[in-house]
């Protein structure tokens, strides 16, 4: 495959006429992408192209909308190598991980259908003179924000269910991530998608402000950082016509109770902190453990750990844990987290380090800041910091001492601990000795606090693509046996 | 042993009744559990222990 570099808008690729821009591999330095951005004038047109399409997509029979997402599965599967490929340089994250997230991209169709029949769909019940009927229908025409850390999966679990429901899209991926988005409407065009149904608009914010700002749209699906997430939320405050699903950040807390098998622990950390060079919402970002012996031998055995973690380029032999991050700016930003969390008073356990100069490739950070007052910040890399605690109460303290509330980890404990800890943790996705990272897509995914707005995705996507219409009907209309009071016909 | 919560929605979340105050009183938890910390047989790619 190979990139448009351009914007879909219709059926019709058009260079963009806004700011230019690259992309390049943020290990190799290889450009992969450059085009320029859309403009507010092109933004307009596409969402007018998705506002023409969606009449007769939403009349569309659904046994047709499946048919267009399944045959576009089959053209993922044809294409999952160059799709891998183009992540794994897009992202800076392995091949190896790369084509997982493909994977996830595919397996995502059939779970949308069977999310699609259970959480929306249509149901009837008869009342003897008269039927009452649940449908739903698509709200028209929905903006979706990718993110740049699954730039294939995530908004791909937007567009899948809303195209499904019979909504038509407004696709603005990450300017971080334009080759994805690129290929990826190359692979829904290959699968027969009518004219206007997806359309793609690049660029950064100036793109994004203007197809918030649109008046055309009906809904805003996006994922990405908290305080993006926060002024959308804020420009939709009086917009009731529209609806808003926010998946957004946060600092998950890992509660270390006890360690019944110390490497299991360490293995279990290693990949809930450090998975996609920490690039996920759902890892650890806080590891809370007790003070004395156990706590102290296992923070040795995880700095030893994290001494020979491989962290080498994306498609290194032998395969590295994770490779780069997204830009060599987001490595520089990790590296001045560290620094301020030095400054604050934080011991570094272990240093993170630039592990090839000009690259994005970070070797992982461990700092105890127990005590301190650190920032409540989302570090989106390789940084885990480390609060000692005394007893169980102040391990629950410390662990929901957050504005977020996303993913949430307990490693050891009794079946006690963990009924309490679940009792008591505020986060949507929350795990016992397994990592905190690798959701399921078979359930909800979202959180609580400033996570999002309560629109939880994945499973949960079918419920924010649609809206429910309830109908009593009877194909004949006759008079009852009795007149209500006072009628008289 | 590995335990999922939601072993199948459907069996948890039959289907949406046709009142759904429910819906906005509750928020899901999504969870992975196992009542044994152990180490699997394969390690990922690049973890040394």
């Amino acid at each position: 495959m190979k990139a448009t570099r351009q914007l879909l808008i219709g059926s019709t690729w058009q260079a963009g006429e806004g700011e230019a821009f690259t992309k390049h591999d943020p290990v190799s330095d290889e450009r992969l992408w450059e085009g320029a951005a859309a403009t507010e004038a092109q933004v307009d047109a596409a969402v007018a192209a998705a506002r023409d399409a969606f009449p007769a997509w939403a009349r569309t029979a659904f046994d047709e909308r499946q048919a267009l997402v399944e045959r576009f599965r089959g053209v993922l599967e044809r294409h999952r190598e160059d799709l891998a490929t183009a992540i794994a340089q897009e992202t800076g994250k392995p091949l190896w991980e790369a084509r997982t997230e493909v994977g996830a991209m595919i397996g995502k169709v059939a779970i949308s259908i069977r999310a699609y029949q259970e959480r929306t769909g249509e149901r009837s019940r008869d009342l003897g003179d008269a039927t009452a009927v649940l449908r739903h229908r698509p709200h028209g025409v929905m903006a979706v924000y990718g993110p740049y850390n699954f730039p294939g999966h995530l908004p791909n679990g937007h567009m899948v269910p809303a195209l499904l429901a019979g909504n038509t899209v407004v696709f603005k991926p990450s300017e971080q991530t334009p080759l994805t988005a690129d290929l990826t409407l190359q692979c829904w065009q290959e699968a027969g998608l009518p004219e206007g149904v997806i359309n793609l608009v690049q660029g950064a914010a100036g793109t994004g402000q203007a197809l918030s700002a649109n008046p055309g749209i009906d809904g805003l699906l996006f994922t990405g950082s908290a305080r993006v997430g926060g002024l959308l939320h804020r420009q939709f405050a009086d917009q009731l016509d529209k609806i808003l699903a926010l998946e957004l950040g946060g600092n998950n807390p890992l509660v270390v109770k006890d360690v019944p098998d110390q490497e299991a622990a360490v293995l279990t950390i290693l990949q809930s902190a450090f998975l996609s060079g920490g690039q996920r919402c759902t890892c650890a970002r806080r590891l809370i453990v007790p003070e004395g012996q156990v706590g102290d031998h296992l923070l040795d055995a995880l700095s030893d750990a994290i001494s020979r973690l491989r962290v080498a380029g994306q498609f290194s032999d032998p395969a590295p844990f994770y490779a780069g991050l997204v830009s060599v700016a987001a490595a520089d930003g990790l590296l001045k987290a560290q620094d301020d969390l030095e400054a604050l008073g934080g011991t570094v356990l272990a240093r993170m380090v630039r592990v090839e100069p000009g690259t994005s490739l970070l070797s992982p950070a461990l700092i105890d800041v127990s005590g301190l007052p650190v920032p409540d910040e989302e570090h989106f890399g390789p940084l885990l910091k480390v609060h000692r605690y005394r007893d169980w109460d102040e391990a629950l303290r410390l662990a929901n001492d957050t504005r977020y509330g996303l993913s949430a980890g307990l490693i050891g404990g009794e079946r006690g601990d963990w009924d309490d800890f679940l009792l008591r943790i505020r986060a949507g996705i929350v795990n016992w000795n397994r990592q905190t990272t690798g959701a399921s897509g078979d359930a909800p995914f979202g959180g609580v606090g400033e996570s999002g707005n309560h629109r939880p995705s994945a499973y949960y996507a079918a419920d924010y693509c649609a809206y429910p219409v309830a109908s009593m009907e009877s194909d004949d209309l006759h008079l009852p046996d009795q007149l209500p009071p006072g009628v008289i016909l | 042993m590995i335990l999922q919560v939601i072993p199948s929605l459907s069996a948890a979340l039959p289907v949406r009744s046709f009142t759904g105050a429910a819906d906005y009183c509750a928020y899901p938890v999504a969870s992975m559990e196992s009542e044994a910390l152990v180490l699997p047989e394969t390690l990922p790619p690049g973890v040394t222990l």
